[in-house]
């Protein structure tokens, strides 16, 4: 429907969606890897212990798995949008395009379940980084390697945070366009039932107009010559 | 199995199928800060949940559909700062200014 998403608008919410959701995907596949170096896939996974660590990857796991998912089907109704010319139905399009982004945007949401794995599993990683720090366990050459790799392990996960940060924006904003152009395709609705109620109440009067035109006639007709 | 029965037991089995669908309807709060940091001992709460920005400018928290509320807490007492309606599948962006000291609040809905 070009009324509700001009090229320009249509373009960048594809692309943001597109965009937002390979931040995530590209996350997923590359941070985790470093944070919990036994994968679900590899045969250690199964005897891995539950930590923060191992809990946020096969968490992000998930969201990738629903992003493929919902990213396909949000691209697919917002061409649909596109052609649609009747604003009813592109208004219950854009809802249900709504709910798709929300159901995308509450994954990934400040306080949705990702991002508080997320947030214990640095802290997790953070205080063994402290702990390799203190340690007197090892020999000076072992601490020094565990030290380096927490040491890493923290600023992958801290990046890891921060790019699902920006994709909970970037879904934010794809929600609020989407909602905007929403309210739009209603406003568009509702003016042009108000177009529609002026032609009834004009097909009205020009009835009522006939009906008085009808009655005048009748009245004459009961009227006496004479009078 | 009388008819009546196996009709009561359809009806549970509905209404228990319908309940296990059952998800509470949320939409969205954005919440937006221009200053750089709270006064010290200010929390932040939106209804419940606490805010925590941390170095972020911005947080996006999904919250059931309803009326949402900002407060700022210092110690045991709370302030309100404003109240605005979440609708479903809706982001509601709200943008806290520090003015003349205090908090003020702005809505978009």
């Amino acid at each position: 429907m070009t009324d509700l998403f001009t090229p320009r608008q249509l373009s960048s919410f594809l692309g943001g969606a597109i965009c937002a959701a390979l931040l995530c995907t590209a996350m997923v596949a590359t941070t985790p890897v470093r944070a919990a170096e036994n994968g679900p896939s590899s045969p250690a996974s199964a005897t891995a212990p539950s930590t923060p660590l191992n809990d946020f990857r096969s968490q992000l796991g998930d969201v990738r798995k629903s992003l493929e998912g919902v990213n396909a089907r949000i691209e697919e109704k917002a061409k649909t949008i596109e052609s649609l010319s009747k604003p009813d139905a592109a208004k219950q399009q854009v809802e249900e395009l709504q709910a798709l982004i929300s159901q995308t945007l509450g994954l990934v949401a400040d306080n949705g379940e990702i991002a508080k794995l997320g947030a214990r599993a640095l802290g997790y990683a953070r205080s063994k980084q402290e702990q390799m720090r203190n340690d007197t366990k090892f020999t000076p050459s072992e601490r020094q390697a565990l030290q380096k790799r927490w040491d890493q392990n923290v600023a992958d996960m801290v990046k890891a945070t921060d790019d699902l940060a920006k994709a909970s924006g970037e879904f934010a904003q794809l929600l609020k366009t989407v909602q905007t152009r929403g309210d739009y395709a209603a406003e568009v609705l509702e003016v042009e039932n108000a177009d529609e109620m002026v032609r009834v109440v004009r097909n009205l009067a020009g009835d009522v107009r006939g009906a008085s035109e009808g009655l005048k006639l009748f009245i004459r007709s009961l009227t006496p010559p004479e009078s | 199995m009388t008819p009546k029965l196996a009709r009561a037991v359809l009806v549970a089995l509905a209404v228990g199928l319908a309940g296990c669908g059952w998800r509470e309807e949320t939409g969205f709060v954005e919440v937006k800060k221009s200053f750089a940091s709270l006064a010290v001992g200010d929390t932040l709460i939106l209804n419940a949940t606490t805010l925590d920005f941390g170095a972020r400018s911005s947080l996006i928290i999904q919250h059931p559909t309803g009326t949402g509320s900002l407060q700022v807490r210092r110690g045991e007492t709370s302030r309100k700062l404003c109240e605005f309606a979440v609708r479903k599948n809706r982001m509601v962006t709200v943008t806290l200014a520090s003015v003349n000291g205090g908090l003020r609040c702005s809505v978009q809905l």
